[in-house]
């Protein structure tokens, strides 16, 4: 029997210090899902959640595990950006 | 960066002759471009701004380049992709479509591109679409000594051998690795390597770029330092609180050490004022120099070194990290008044001048949210009003300091509360429209450098005394000849006192001074300045002003600090309201009736209330219509804030006369 696939949910509904990884920004506008791109919030990328609320604040890392950085979030994108929480 | 064995450097090229290079630097936010751009050109720069936008350019010229070099140092930026007008310029100067006012408009001759070692991953997408634009370029890998301390290593021979371009681990606050990065730039290769052409293939290029840099190296370790700093910085109500007693703290500083220097260049002027009385012969060409030009300079220059100080402790605190964390805090305060985060430094630098504040306002992204931003600026109460406000609380509160003190934070108060409104005002009219969602990286924390933070608040002093000078020299000397002519006969009263004195001998000096306060009154009063009183006086009538006090708001139309100095000239016949006896006969300073004083209560507070919200800066208005574009917005902001300041001290002192105080 497969195993389900972790139910995705927004980045903004992760609980503080719960990670998850980047599963779509479809939902933004264009200009906003190029900019969270440019910040390093893009598929495929893992996120944390350091803080929630609005603005939220969120340590991005890439793909490979390599050094984070922290992005001040409006809870607007927060509530657009897909995620798929990762296991603690 | 790397603990392995220096990999192999690119096969040597024959020599080639030292010629002038143009270097663009690009990077990330937060990269250290700017350290490194001052560690590399000290004060050999200049800054001008890109023909057809605001955004501010910067050209140096290293010493240790060849001569003629030039490096100019693009606006940090995510993507060169983005639809941002700093992204614009930074594709049309690297298209060698763009180029700072004054320069050549071709392609630099190579680009440098700046990344944080602490934070690679990011800044190899910027990497990726510079290598995309086949230039000549150099990676600069900054921060290196950051990077060791937190545990990241990552092998920069990769990026050497999959770009074919050198990458030079470097610190721009030590100077670790800028030999090696001169000689790169000297001998710049066209990147033999390009990434993917779409956005995801580019993500996918960077991802595995770093994986092989970093392969072979432990994990970084997780930096609980931010982490620790952050739950409190960033928390609703510590957070807050930290930033109120940041925010108290910078200001006291700013207003109890700047205070020293500021009295010596007044004394210096004063003398200077005098030097010239000594050395010119009496006449207009003396007035000129010494009431219009030294007084002009002068008042242009008193303001330095607050401008400079604050701009130097902002500088600092954007080091450390803690004014992104601060905008964070602020965006929730602004954003129910069509601010956002980003509106916070050019508010908090208008406290010490407008001028600085509204050009600091290019960092908000969103033009709206700008025009917001620019519009609600000059009410934010600048170290000109100080004086004014001074003056009033003292004469309303003669003994109690400690009332004075309250009132004065009364009117940062409504300076503050009545910009918010103006705002809320504007984006639910002129500027309707959502304002742009927060996203903004809060850099890891880090000391500060001083250095850096000393070449900012130079750059900043350097703006104002270019931008504000040249007009409050030229308002100054206008303001003289309107109050200088057209000259008059002493009058009656003042050549009997002179008589006096001619046959008092040796006790001629307190009659000639009385002689000398009652001509400056009278030739005052007969100035245009002084006619220009007289015939608006019936428009300020109802908000308690007399002619006097009219002639007061008129001259310091074009410049706040002006009413204490004109007022004192009309009423005590000098205009240093400090000096001996001077404060207490503009105290007791009676209308033409003789009898009402011109300062009662309800004046007091009816002036307090309009300086607080009037325009009176003619420097503020120019900067405003270069910065949105348009004179249009200059004068709604002159229309709106005068009409509010009208209406504001009409309704305080009406109020006040209605329920019975003087």
């Amino acid at each position: 029997m497969q195993p389900e696939a972790p139910a995705s949910v927004t980045l903004a509904s992760l609980l503080p210090g719960q990670s998850g990884l980047v599963r779509d920004t479809d939902a933004l506008s264009p200009g906003d899902a190029a900019y969270l791109r440019a910040l390093g919030i893009r598929p495929r990328s893992r996120v944390r959640l350091c803080r929630q609320g609005g603005p939220c604040i969120v340590e991005v890392g890439c793909g490979c595990g390599g050094p984070c950085c922290r992005v001040a979030l409006s809870r607007h994108l927060a509530m657009h950006v897909i995620v798929e929480p990762m296991p603690a | 960066m790397s603990d392995a064995p220096a990999p192999a450097a690119p096969p040597a090229e024959p020599a080639r002759e030292a010629r002038a290079i143009r270097v663009a630097i690009l990077g990330n936010p937060n990269t250290g471009k700017t350290t490194l751009f001052n560690r590399l050109c000290g004060v050999r720069h200049k800054t001008s701004n890109f023909p057809g936008t605001t955004q501010e350019a910067r050209v140096g010229f290293p010493r240790a380049l060849p001569e003629g070099s030039e490096l100019i140092d693009l606006p940090g930026i995510y993507s060169l992709e983005l639809d941002q007008s700093e992204a614009a310029i930074c594709r049309d100067v690297l298209a060698g479509q763009l180029a700072p006012r004054g320069e050549a408009v071709e392609a630099p001759d190579v680009v440098l591109v700046v990344t944080d070692a602490t934070n690679m991953p990011r800044n190899l997408m910027l990497v990726g679409e510079a290598v995309r634009r086949c230039l000549p370029t150099v990676i600069a890998i900054n921060m290196v000594d950051a990077s060791r301390r937190k545990g990241i290593h990552a092998d920069e021979g990769v990026l050497v051998r999959s770009l074919g371009v050198e990458a030079v681990p470097c610190s721009a606050r030590t100077g670790e690795g800028f030999d090696a990065l001169l000689a790169a730039l000297t001998r710049a290769r066209i990147p033999t390597e390009s990434p993917p052409p779409s956005e995801d293939g580019l993500a996918l290029w960077a991802d595995d770029l770093y994986a092989r840099m970093a392969a072979g190296y432990d994990q970084p370790r997780p930096d609980t330092f931010t982490d620790r700093l952050d739950r409190a910085f960033t928390h609703p109500l510590l957070g807050l609180g930290a930033f109120v007693a940041v925010m108290a703290g910078l200001f006291f500083v700013i207003f109890s050490l700047a205070a020293y220097p500021m009295g010596w260049i007044e004394s210096i002027f004063s003398h200077l004022g005098g030097l010239v009385g000594a050395v010119l012969p009496p006449g207009a060409i003396h007035d000129l120099i010494a009431d219009g030009v030294v007084a002009g300079i002068g008042a242009t220059v008193v303001f330095l070194p607050q401008i400079c100080l604050l701009f130097f402790l902002i500088s600092l605190l954007e080091d450390t990290g803690y004014l992104a964390r601060a905008a964070f805090v602020m965006d929730r305060v602004l954003r129910p008044f069509g601010l956002n985060g980003h509106a916070f430094v050019p508010l908090l630098s208008s406290h010490a001048c407008a001028l600085p504040g509204i050009i600091a306002a290019r960092a908000v992204p969103d033009r709206r949210d700008r025009l917001a931003t620019i519009l609600t600026a000059p009410f934010m109460s600048c170290t000109a009003r100080i004086p004014v406000y001074v003056l009033l609380t003292v004469l309303l509160f003669r003994d109690s300091p400690l009332m004075q003190a309250v009132a004065f934070t009364a009117c940062y108060a409504l300076g503050i509360a009545a910009g918010l409104l103006s705002a809320l005002v504007a984006r639910r009219t002129i500027l309707r429209g959502p304002s742009r969602p927060m996203a903004l990286e809060l850099p890891s924390y880090r000391l500060p450098s001083v250095r850096t933070a000393l070449f900012a608040a130079w750059d900043r002093g350097l703006v104002f005394l270019k931008k504000a000078g040249t007009i409050i020299l030229a308002i100054s000397i206008v303001l003289w000849w309107l109050g200088a002519y057209p000259g008059t006969e002493p009058p009656p009263e003042a050549v009997e006192i002179r008589e006096r004195a001619e046959a008092a001998g040796a006790d001629a000096d307190a009659l000639l001074a009385e002689a000398d306060a009652i001509e400056s009154r009278h030739a005052t009063r007969r100035s245009f300045l002084g006619r220009m009183g007289e015939t608006a006086e019936p428009v300020f009538r109802p908000l308690g002003y007399d002619r006097q006090l009219t002639v007061g708001v008129l001259a310091s139309f074009a410049a706040r600090e002006v009413f204490v100095a004109t007022m004192a000239i009309q009423i005590a016949g000098r205009d240093d309201v400090e000096e001996s006896g001077v404060f207490e006969a503009v105290a007791t300073a009676t209308r033409d009736d003789g009898r009402t004083p011109i300062f009662t209560r309800a004046t007091c507070w009816s002036l307090l209330v309009y300086y607080v919200l009037a325009m009176q800066c003619l420097p503020t208005l120019a900067v405003t219509a270069k910065e949105s574009g348009h004179w249009k917005w200059a004068l709604l902001q002159l229309g709106w804030m005068w009409g509010l300041a009208y209406a504001s001290a009409l309704i305080v002192f009406q109020s006040l006369r209605a329920s019975g105080v003087a």
